[in-house]
């Protein structure tokens, strides 16, 4: 019994390496550097800024909660594989990057740890007084953390990933400052479009179902006069959709924002009530082959689509 | 060490009861949200720093004030070496995270006994806690009680520093067996544990001893996860809240129990393997097998006429398992669908009834032989606070002659918060030779502060 039990946990630990050499980690500094990111978003600018020096995996698809991402197989092993992990940080991912990082138990990324790009970001709004859940689920200890749709945050973000590349691979410094540059440029000339946008934008008011609109709206001068959800995280109740539907019209707002995850019929039953309209705008870039860019865009198109508004002829900018 | 001068008790007890200064405390910004310009200017000033793996803005370093205490600064020869260094710094900044999780009940259940009725029950009132010991060990633990009885269902440390994707543990732990044995019942998507598993395994099967864990990845999509496990003893203890699964009918309950000391060949062991792998886009599929064997344990219960109790030791036991889930979740997150099941097979010494209790002639009478059952769900979330879901499990009871029962639960999860759950269930149970039984329950759970298990995929 003893001698079969022992080989029955000889053959299994022993098996342990062979199956791990089936998927050998890659430590060549020659290679592209895996990288893994939480959002689309982020995915992108990390290509932008390593062109040929990473390869890139995201786990979000782009419609998801950003705070309840569902995980699968492949996240797991990407991550197991990665030389960096890239996510927006400030809490924003923190109902399930700390379980994916632990069981994914990649040792290079728990030592150097994650790259959280929000660290240090300057204008964060919604700063929690106190941390008590009587404030709601969603709550942030260190502010609102839907950064991702400020104007600001592509460079802001290219400039963290930049440096972190730069740390990894030295003698690849000068290609990293030059893909930023060249992505700072065409960030540039998006945003005199986002600034015109904004001057139409300017004074308008919204209620968002969640608050994750709060960037994007305060960076065009929109004023966001309430949200669906009573506190962050907690569903809408009747009696707040009755009061907050009477303070929009009396208040005449008329758009509600939402994203794609949160219940459009919730937003468009109050959009109803209120005289208003329900406008769902994306929360982070799509995956299969959106940018940043275009992600942004699409918000400012979708805003201006809001209230029925228009830019002039755009120049193409990519 | 000059900063070793003892203070004075009374304010160095306030200065640890107020801890350190809260953190976050800054300027809040109301639902109005004006802004005079719009901001979109380039950015002024890059932001060159970045503090890898933390966010928080907080002084970690304590300060003179906060360092001191009223105990253990000086090491003097012969005390222990816990008394010296950093592990008396008195912040709060590196506790762990603890938790409060109540469950409880309001039900009416008639199975032809005479518990019948209406009961409100506390399922149970947990306190869990959980924490880093440094980068490579992790420790927790899970205090229970269901108002009878307090048990130390966990109490366990962690090390991950062997290698990628492996980990140990030892200490007090759940059985890592199927998809459902590590998990608490009050965790789980269903409203009890599946029968088959109750009469296997056990509601709830805590053991101390020691784990290997391991997982690998399979090409791009696939991850394949081991354990192999040793066990000293294991208990099966439930916080179930409507059937006793003891029959009395049978005669006094007979427990098994295990010697505190034995070889090593007769210690319990445990192993399991499972892969899950990507289907499609939306889906994943997990498959997996798992053996429990108790090489050499004993039943007691009953007694004999001189109020000895009666006992029967030197058997055998072995579980296996197979499971199969598979899971469907929409491309926003909030919609799912999850089908699951597992086939367990019992072989060996499987239970014991007392015969003649009481009697010059009592014995245990042996059940010996195999079982077999099965249990299988489907479950559906159509938001994010809402999902209902079925749940059968059909198996042979190990009583004499082996008879078949099935149990049904019907169950709707409402999830105001993801803090909060009510549920509201149906269950009917038919056993050939006794009474149909049937209940409903209404079940209210929260979760306080940090809820945490160690469940592994």
């Amino acid at each position: 019994m003893l001698t079969r039990r022992i080989l029955l946990l000889a053959t299994l630990i022993g098996a342990t390496p062979l199956v791990s050499g089936a998927s050998a980690l890659p430590v060549d500094g020659g290679d592209p550097l895996n990288v893994v990111t939480t959002i689309p978003d982020l995915a992108d600018i990390v290509r932008e800024v390593g062109g040929d020096e990473v390869k890139v995996r995201c786990v979000a698809k782009g419609r998801e909660n950003l705070h309840s991402v569902r995980l699968r197989p492949s996240h797991l092993v990407m991550t197991a594989r990665a030389d960096l992990f890239v996510q927006v940080g400030l809490a924003l991912e923190h109902g399930w990057v700390p379980g994916l990082l632990e069981s994914a138990r990649n040792s290079k990324i728990m030592r150097d740890g994650p790259l959280n790009v929000g660290t240090g970001w300057p204008k964060l709004v919604e700063i929690p007084v106190t941390l008590d859940r009587r404030a709601g689920v969603d709550i942030h200890p260190l502010g609102n953390p839907h950064i991702n749709m400020h104007p600001d945050f592509g460079s802001f973000a290219g400039r963290k990933i930049r440096d972190r590349l730069k740390a990894m691979r030295p003698e690849q410094a000068g290609k990293f400052d030059k893909n930023l540059t060249a992505y700072e440029k065409r960030i540039a000339a998006h945003r005199k479009r986002w600034a015109e946008a904004a001057k139409l934008l300017k004074g308008r008011k919204v209620v968002q179902y969640h608050k994750e609109f709060s960037y994007l709206c305060g960076a065009n001068g929109i004023l966001m006069v309430g949200a669906l959800e009573p506190q962050p995280g907690v569903p809408p109740t009747p009696g707040h959709l009755a009061q907050i539907t009477k303070g929009m019209r009396e208040l005449g707002v008329t758009v509600i924002l939402h994203g794609p995850w949160t219940p459009g019929r919730v937003a468009e039953d109050a959009a109803k009530r209120a005289g208003a309209k329900a406008v769902e705008l994306p929360v982070m870039t799509q995956r299969n082959g959106g940018t940043w860019l275009g992600f942004m865009d699409r918000l400012h198109e979708g805003l201006l689509g809001a209230w029925d508004l228009e830019l002039e002829e755009r120049e193409d900018q990519d | 060490m000059p900063a070793s001068i003892p203070q004075p008790l009374a304010v160095l007890t306030l200065a640890s009861l107020l801890g350190p200064p809260a953190i976050a405390v800054q300027g809040n910004q109301p639902d109005l949200i004006p802004q005079a310009e719009p901001d979109t200017a380039p950015l002024a000033k890059p932001q060159e720093e970045d503090y890898p793996g933390t966010e928080l803005p907080m002084n970690l370093n304590p300060t003179p004030d906060q360092a001191r205490a009223p105990i253990g600064l000086l090491r003097s020869p012969g005390m222990p070496r816990i008394y010296w260094g950093q592990t008396t710094r008195f912040t709060s900044a590196f506790n762990p995270a603890f938790g409060i999780a109540v469950d409880g009940s309001f039900n009416w259940a008639d199975n032809g006994s005479d518990e019948d009725g209406f009961a409100f029950d506390l399922g149970v009132a947990e306190l869990t806690g959980q924490g880093a010991i440094s980068p490579n060990w992790w420790g927790n633990f899970a205090l229970e009680t269901d108002s009878e009885e307090v048990e130390l269902t966990e109490a366990a440390l962690f090390y991950s520093g062997l290698a990628d994707r492996t980990s140990i543990r030892a200490g007090r732990f759940f059985l890592d067996f199927g998809k459902q044995m590590q998990i608490h019942v009050h965790d789980l998507s269903t409203p009890q544990r599946p029968a088959v598993l109750r009469e296997y395994l056990g509601t709830e099967v805590p053991g101390t001893g020691f784990q290997f864990d391991h997982w690998a990845p399979i090409g791009e999509t696939t991850a394949f996860r081991f354990s192999t496990a040793v066990f000293g003893d294991q208990e099966s203890h439930g916080h179930g809240f409507l059937f006793d699964d003891h029959d009395e009918s049978h005669g006094p309950e007979v427990e098994p129990f295990v010697d505190d000391r034995r070889d090593f060949s007769e210690l319990i062991f445990t192993a399991r393997a499972t892969a899950m792998t990507d289907v499609g886009e939306e889906s994943m599929l997990q498959l997996g097998a798992s053996l429990r064997a108790v090489p050499d344990f004993g039943f007691e219960g009953g007694t004999n006429d001189t109020g000895d109790t009666l006992s029967t030791d030197g058997l055998n036991q072995s579980v296996y398992g197979l499971d199969l889930t598979y899971g469907w979740n929409s491309d926003d997150g909030t919609r799912s669908w999850t089908f699951g099941g597992e086939y367990l097979y019992a072989d060996g010494d499987l239970n014991a009834e007392v015969v003649g209790d009481g009697t010059p002639g009592a014995s245990l009478d042996l059940l010996s032989g195999s079982a077999q059952g099965w249990f299988a769900f489907a479950e559906h979330a159509w938001d994010q606070q809402n999902s209902v879901g079925l749940m059968v499990s059909s198996l042979e009871k190990l009583e004499e002659a082996l008879p078949r029962e099935t149990e049904s639960t019907l169950y709707w999860s409402h999830y105001p918060t993801e803090f909060m759950r009510v549920r509201v269930a149906g269950i009917h149970f038919d056993r050939e030779g006794a009474e149909d039984g049937q209940a409903l329950m209404l079940q209210l759970t929260g979760y306080i502060g940090a809820h945490g298990h160690p469940y592994n995929w």
